[in-house]
């Protein structure tokens, strides 16, 4: 993988040789088109570190895990990896503490950690994205971007949780 | 949406009053601007770097190579937008970048093909690229690799064949979903 990066820049940078195209000018530009992204996407990030932040800590997953528990049983999946699957569209770091949890849990070739792999790389960040991006253009009608995107990653579980229990998973 | 994470913030605090909470949503609270702080450091520090070595590569006009597989690609997705040289160029970076697992890369290229497309007025196009971006479907996830491979993991690629297959199908649900609501 990192070859490849490599192998990318090498080739932009012998095309640009060929070219006559300086590369420093236009990476100097670059960079400070770069510094301009400061200004545009600091205030999202703050406000939406501050709702994921008021998630986390005001109790609401302790109340999810007393309301899921019957779910749980019919799921047959460990809390932490139920937890991951809805923190996971609200925070990567988030759901990266708990994915490092079930793997110390269980052991990195348990089931569950497969599992738990799968819901971290089988989706992204959803609210980050959406954000971010409708933050870059000052777009405050995000449209039904977000209903679609939590859509898609209760979608995105929802099947490997059917994988799993038709045995495709073990 | 304003209104939403206006209603988000006054529950989430009365959910933590509730349940005794006071103490954690303050620490949380303090805490917010170091954490948005190392974000930001990261990520901006991150696509000024990007954004010069992009600007190279795009003036190498190095990704023309792949036009052939990626133009048919862009068009299924995003339609007649494409032919307008600075979108393709912005967005095939974009798609290339998380098929390869570049997330900074991604991100950067994604921000200046969503400027553009809202500058020329494609609706139907800024949901595909959103859409698009939060499937995170990628064919090398070389985060999960790296971090299995730290805990010494005997089946590294364990995981691949299913996100592989997840994120593509919800990449489709999700493009078919957007173009059946914001019918051009």
């Amino acid at each position: 993988m990192n070859s490849f990066i490599l192998i990318i820049l090498l080739w932009s940078f012998l095309e640009c040789c060929y070219r006559h195209i300086s590369i420093y000018e236009t990476f100097i530009e670059g960079v400070k088109e770069g510094c301009q992204y400061l200004l545009t996407l600091f205030p999202p990030l703050m406000f939406l570190t501050l709702i994921v932040s008021l998630f986390q800590s005001c109790g609401i997953t302790t109340l999810l895990v007393d309301l899921l528990k019957n779910l749980l049983n019919v799921l047959n999946i460990p809390m932490d990896l139920l937890v991951m699957a809805i923190i996971r569209p609200l925070s990567g770091q988030g759901a990266m503490v708990l994915l490092k949890r079930i793997y110390e849990s269980y052991g990195i070739d348990h089931v569950y950690s497969l599992l738990a792999s799968i819901v971290q790389t089988g989706s992204d960040t959803t609210l980050y994205v959406v954000t971010l991006y409708f933050g870059s253009i000052k777009e405050k009608n995000y449209r039904y971007s977000l209903v679609l995107g939590f859509f898609l990653d209760f979608l995105a579980f929802s099947m490997m949780i059917c994988f799993y229990h038709f045995g495709m998973i073990s | 949406m304003n209104k939403f994470f206006q209603y988000a913030l006054v529950l989430l605090l009365i959910i933590g009053f509730i349940m005794n909470r006071q103490q954690q949503m303050l620490t949380a609270l303090l805490k917010t601007p170091f954490e948005v702080f190392e974000l930001t450091k990261t990520l901006i520090l991150s696509l000024c770097l990007w954004n010069g070595l992009l600007k190279v590569i795009q003036a190498s006009k190095m990704m023309n190579h792949f036009t052939f597989l990626l133009k048919p690609l862009l068009k299924l997705i995003y339609g007649k937008c494409i032919e307008e040289e600075s979108l393709y160029q912005s967005l095939s970076s974009n798609l290339l970048a998380n098929l390869l697992g570049l997330g900074t890369l991604a991100t950067l290229s994604g921000l200046k093909a969503i400027q553009l497309l809202k500058e020329k007025g494609y609706r139907q196009a800024i949901m595909l690229l959103v859409v698009m971006n939060t499937a995170g479907f990628s064919l090398l996830p070389t985060t999960m690799m790296t971090l299995r491979q730290s805990y010494q993991s005997k089946y590294l690629l364990a995981f691949y064949p299913y996100s592989l297959f997840i994120g593509f199908v919800i990449s489709v649900v999700g493009v078919l979903i957007i173009k059946v609501i914001d019918h051009e």
